[in-house]
């Protein structure tokens, strides 16, 4: 009874209340204001690891250097075809499935937890796992597509390096979609679609007119996750062909680890992390107004 | 009332953080020991470097009150988080293991300390640095405007490895004609009856390792990197021909497996031990991985010289793992006495080389005979880099000669540049890099 009145009291005195929000303003400013303000200086200074500490002004130097550099235009092209490959295929597997599991035919439940192990790895074991695999000389992946006399060079063909990374994103994140749209169908109510089914609609209106705009919520949701998640691979990339062959698989990520971390031009990867931080934001806004817009004409 | 409450919440949260503090300063502080924080890389190097502060903390602790503690993080990515970890600043670790390509770029950043002075001081080393007998290029390769910058540490080298159960007569490698010729031999396109599908394999992965094995081929071929003015000479015909050399292996005569610019010092170990191919160039700590993964037998596989073109001498590449002192460590003394022990000190070289397996790059160590027996290629691996030994040169600018490298030269692997035309790109952006190191003005 004391306490309870006691944090009551203390609960209304301003100078308390200002007192315990300072480790969570300071934890802000910490880890994003600080580190945001410090990128943007970053940016503006032609930094390296020689003049780290002493780096001369240079404007906007380095985000002409990164505009006129191909590479750059090459790593917004690769991350682009990545995020849009792997977010379809994702969410069109990930929908097959959820509907698939959403039919509660008896035993199916069975087949969830299989279907979800590949969230449970890391990315980096993906990688190492899928690089052995995929070995020439002794991968079991790669015994088996010679077996069904398919390509066996998967990483190392310019044409289809960026395809395969593409498909073990698809295999690891096709179940994160599944997980969130099948929660989304089982949580659909059911009065629509009994009625849907008494006006006789077929299973492609039901589809179209209910299941897909109840669900747009929930798709938004799995979209902007799979989105932003892709967008900054790294680990898998690193791993498993670091960029390469040539510059098939250089995603953004990569490229700015290998302008920052590897030449140690860190100004240079600091304007990179800005312009790509305004790009996402960008086409975040657009996408957030795209199903905002929906919301509001339904 | 309200007033006395808000006093009594800001003293108990006071006397919470105080007791904290105290308690961390308790518990950080064991006795009078001063305990040091060596970062190392995960795998064999932590584990060994466990093992000697192991040793160190039990038999000779109590001589100079030093603790060792190893702290490991994970490989990929490695070399980029220590220079990291030196730039913030942080006194956390005292010194790291960090590879010699790097330590002209601390140095010049100011994050590692020069250790010139440390060396002069008998109290510090107590040493006598001729009969410690460091190799010459090790030292090198840890020099920085001419101050040491860092212990040299573990050196590094790469052999030709062969099996002797197929190569009857491995003196036809010691030529790169030879060599091509034998790889045809052995790729089952070439030569229906071959016990294998390809003749050899290489590290063609951007990375690390895949322009230093390029340096093989490319000294072997009587490449330079600069010429006396410092100018580049990535385009020489020497680099051209390497180059060329290099990717006709894989693309042209098909004798190595198309895969091969995704395999870095794994996928070419991986196919030694398993017999894949009969021969492939690999670095020397291969040798140990074999050892253990055959449980000794090696499976019939041998070292020898790399090959080189005719009339021009062979290349041992040499790198070195070095251990430089943070700049900002609290306990700069005691790490030098702790490294000095590992690297120089009679009795604990020694047994780090022997417990380690590591070829400290000392006399004292390659010519003892207990660590002979152990590691009988120590002895060849000491005549081949003395004889042949060449490295990378110790400028700052070189993780962005080495980068420019892996980028271009991985295109003309995967077939979208030809060699002449990646020597050339790599030529005129290590020119660019030069200039703007302030080398040479036109």
């Amino acid at each position: 009874m004391f306490m309870t009145s006691f944090w009551e009291e203390i609960g209304k005195d301003k100078t308390v209340k200002y007192l315990l929000i300072i480790p969570v303003i300071v934890a802000l400013v910490g880890v994003v204001i600080y580190p945001f303000a410090y990128s943007i200086w970053l940016s503006l200074h032609d930094v390296t690891i020689m003049n780290y500490f002493h780096p001369p002004f240079s404007g906007v130097d380095n985000f002409v250097r990164v505009f006129s550099d191909p590479f750059f235009w090459n790593s917004i092209r690769v991350t682009f075809t990545y995020v849009f490959l792997a977010t379809v295929m994702e969410l069109l597997l990930g929908f097959l499935l959820a509907s698939l599991m959403n039919r509660n035919v008896k035993g199916t439940a069975v087949f969830i937890y299989p279907l979800i192990a590949p969230l449970a790895l890391s990315p980096v074991v993906v990688g190492l796992m899928f690089r052995m695999g995929l070995n020439r000389l002794y991968g079991p992946i790669s015994y088996y597509l010679n077996l069904l006399n398919l390509p066996r060079n998967l990483l190392s063909d310019v044409n289809t390096a960026l395809l395969t990374l593409v498909a073990i994103d698809i295999w690891q994140w096709t179940p994160f979609v599944f997980v969130i749209l099948y929660a989304g169908l089982q949580a659909l109510p059911k009065e629509p679609f009994e009625a849907a089914l008494m006006d006789g609609a077929s299973g492609r209106q039901r589809l179209r007119y209910i299941t897909l705009p109840l669900l747009k919520p929930v798709l938004a949701v799995a979209i902007i996750f799979r989105i932003m998640d892709s967008f900054k691979t790294f680990d898998i990339v690193f791993i498993l062909t670091k960029g390469g062959p040539g510059k098939s698989t250089e995603t953004i990520s990569i490229f700015i680890q290998r302008m920052a971390m590897v030449q140690g031009n860190v100004g240079l990867g600091a304007a990179t992390t800005l312009l790509v931080l305004v790009l996402i934001t960008v086409l975040t806004q657009v996408y957030v107004k795209y199903f905002s817009l929906g919301e509001k004409k339904r | 009332m309200l007033k006395g409450k808000r006093w009594l919440s800001i003293t108990m949260v006071v006397v919470v953080l105080g007791v904290m503090f105290v308690a961390g300063s308790v518990w950080a502080s064991p006795g009078d020991k001063t305990t040091i924080h060596i970062l190392v890389r995960t795998g064999a190097e932590a584990d060994g470097m466990k093992v000697a502060a192991d040793y160190y903390n039990k038999n000779v602790t109590p001589q100079t009150g030093i603790n060792v503690v190893i702290d490991e993080i994970g490989r990929h990515g490695y070399l980029t988080r220590v220079v990291t970890m030196l730039l913030g600043r942080s006194p956390k670790y005292d010194a790291a293991f960090l590879l010699s390509n790097y330590v002209g770029e601390a140095a010049s950043a100011g994050v590692i300390e020069p250790l010139d002075g440390y060396f002069a001081d008998k109290q510090l080393y107590p040493y006598d640095k001729e009969k410690v007998g460091f190799l010459p290029v090790s030292f090198k390769s840890v020099e920085y405007k001419g101050q040491i910058y860092a212990f040299p540490f573990v050196i590094s080298t790469m052999f030709l490895y062969y099996r002797k159960d197929l190569i009857d007569d491995p003196e036809k490698l010691n030529t790169w004609d030879g060599f091509l010729d034998m790889a045809k031999q052995f790729t089952r396109s070439h030569n229906p009856d071959s016990p294998t599908e390809f003749g050899t394999v290489m590290q063609g992965k951007p990375g690390e390792c895949m322009p230093k094995e390029w340096y093989v081929y490319f000294w072997s071929f009587g490449g330079k990197f600069f010429d006396e003015n410092w100018k580049p000479q990535f385009n020489s015909p020497a680099a051209v021909e390497a180059l060329q050399y290099k990717v006709d292996l894989v693309r042209k005569y098909k004798v190595a497996p198309p895969d091969v610019d995704t395999y870095e010092y794994m996928e070419v170990l991986s196919a030694l031990a398993t017999g894949k191919v009969p021969f492939a160039i690999q670095w020397d700590a291969a040798y140990g991985d074999i050892q253990r993964q055959t449980g000794g037998t090696m499976m019939n596989i041998a070292i020898r010289q790399t090959p080189c073109k005719s009339g021009v001498d062979p290349a041992a590449f040499t790198h070195t793992w070095t251990f430089p002192i943070n700049a900002y460590s609290k306990h700069k003394k005691e790490a030098f006495k702790f490294l000095a022990w590992m690297t120089s000190d009679p009795e604990g070289s020694l047994w780090v080389a022997k417990k380690m397996t590591i070829p400290l790059p000392t006399k004292q160590v390659f010519f003892n005979p207990d660590v002979l027996s152990v590691n009988p290629q120590w002895e060849y691996m000491f005549e081949f880099m003395k004889a042949y030994g060449q490295a990378e040169v110790a400028i700052p600018e070189w993780p962005m000669i080495h980068d420019t490298i892996n980028t271009f030269f991985s295109m003309a692997f995967a077939g979208e540049i030809t060699p002449q035309a990646a020597c050339d790109l790599v030529n005129t952006k290590v020119d660019d890099i030069m200039r703007r190191g302030g080398y040479y003005n036109k």
